[in-house]
C-alpha cells in the first residue's frame, strides 16, 4: 500500500481553510453591514 | 433608542457544528479502518462526498425557494436562496479541491475531463454567475427574479452530475451509498460518513443562519439609505 498521507492531511487542511476563511468573510461583512446600519441610526450620513 | 451592535451575537449552532466536527474528525483518524489499496488516502472520502451531498442540498434548496418566489413574490425567499447559493458554493469549492487531491494518488492525475468532474465544475459555473448576476443587477425585484430563473435551472444540473457515472463512462467510482440497492460500505465506515454528513449538515443551518441575517441586515440597509442595490 502506497503512503498517501501527504495526501489525506493536504485535504483537510485545504477543506478547514476554505471554511473558516468563508466564516471569517461572513462575520467581516456582517459587521460592516451592522456598523452601517448603526451609523443610520444615529443619523449619521457618511 | 439604545444602539445596534456591530457584533452580530455568537450562533449557538457552534456547539453542535464543534462536536459533530470533532466526532467525525476522532472517528476518521483512529475508529475508520484504513482501506487496503488506496491508504489514508481515502479518508478523503468523509470530506468530499458529504460536501458533495450538502452541495446537492444546498442548490435544491436554491431551487425550491426561488420557485415560492416567483410564486408569492416573498422576499424572504429570494435572501434564503441567495443564502444558500453562496453556501452550495462553497461546499462545491470543497468538492473540486478535495476531489484532485484525491484524484492524484488514486488515479495518477490531479484532473480529468470526465463527465462527473466537468459537470461539477460547471455547477459551480453556474453558481458562481448566480452570484455575480446579483451583484450586477441593482433593481431588487429584477434581481431576485432573474436570479431564481437561474437558480431553478442550475438546480437540474444536479440529477445529472449524479446520474453521470452511470450515463457515461468516466473515472469516478459509481455510488456506493446513494444507490437504488443497500449502501456497500463496512459499517464502521458507514458511521463515520453519516457522522461527518450531519457534521457537514450542521455546518449548512450555520452559516446559512448567518449568511441569511447578512441578506436581511443588507435589505434593510438598502431601504434606509433609499437606493435600490444598496452594498453588496
Amino acid at each position: 500500500m502506497a503512503d498517501t498521507g501527504w495526501y489525506f492531511q493536504a485535504a483537510y487542511v485545504v477543506a478547514g481553510v476554505l471554511y473558516v476563511l468563508y466564516a471569517a468573510t461572513l462575520v467581516t461583512r456582517r459587521r460592516a453591514a451592522r456598523a452601517r446600519l448603526a451609523a443610520l441610526d444615529r443619523g449619521d450620513d457618511a | 433608542m439604545t444602539e445596534r451592535s456591530t457584533r452580530a451575537h455568537p450562533d449557538w449552532w457552534i456547539v453542535p457544528v464543534a462536536l459533530a466536527v470533532a466526532a467525525a474528525y476522532i472517528r476518521v483518524i483512529w475508529f475508520t479502518p484504513t482501506e487496503a489499496t488506496q491508504g489514508l488516502a481515502q479518508k478523503i472520502y468523509y470530506l468530499h462526498l458529504p460536501a458533495a451531498l450538502n452541495a446537492y442540498i444546498a442548490f435544491a434548496i436554491v431551487a425550491v425557494t426561488s420557485v415560492v418566489y416567483l410564486w408569492l413574490k416573498d422576499p424572504r425567499a429570494d435572501r434564503v436562496a441567495e443564502s444558500s447559493a453562496e453556501v452550495g458554493l462553497l461546499f462545491t469549492t470543497v468538492v473540486l479541491t478535495t476531489g484532485p487531491i484525491w484524484g492524484k494518488p488514486v488515479w495518477g492525475t490531479w484532473w480529468t475531463w470526465d463527465a462527473r468532474l466537468t459537470l461539477t465544475l460547471f455547477l459551480w459555473f453556474i453558481y458562481a454567475g448566480y452570484l455575480v448576476l446579483r451583484g450586477a443587477v441593482t433593481e431588487p425585484g429584477m434581481r431576485a427574479r432573474y436570479s431564481a430563473v437561474l437558480g431553478i435551472l442550475g438546480a437540474l444540473l444536479i440529477p445529472f452530475i449524479h446520474m453521470s457515472v452511470y450515463l457515461f463512462r468516466t473515472l469516478h467510482p459509481m455510488p456506493i451509498v446513494l444507490k437504488p440497492d443497500r449502501p456497500s460500505l463496512p459499517p464502521e465506515m458507514l458511521t463515520t460518513l453519516l457522522i461527518s454528513f450531519l457534521a457537514f449538515f450542521f455546518a449548512y443551518i450555520m452559516l446559512m443562519r448567518s449568511r441569511y441575517g447578512l441578506a436581511t441586515e443588507r435589505a434593510e440597509l438598502a431601504e434606509r439609505e433609499g437606493s435600490s442595490g444598496g452594498a453588496r
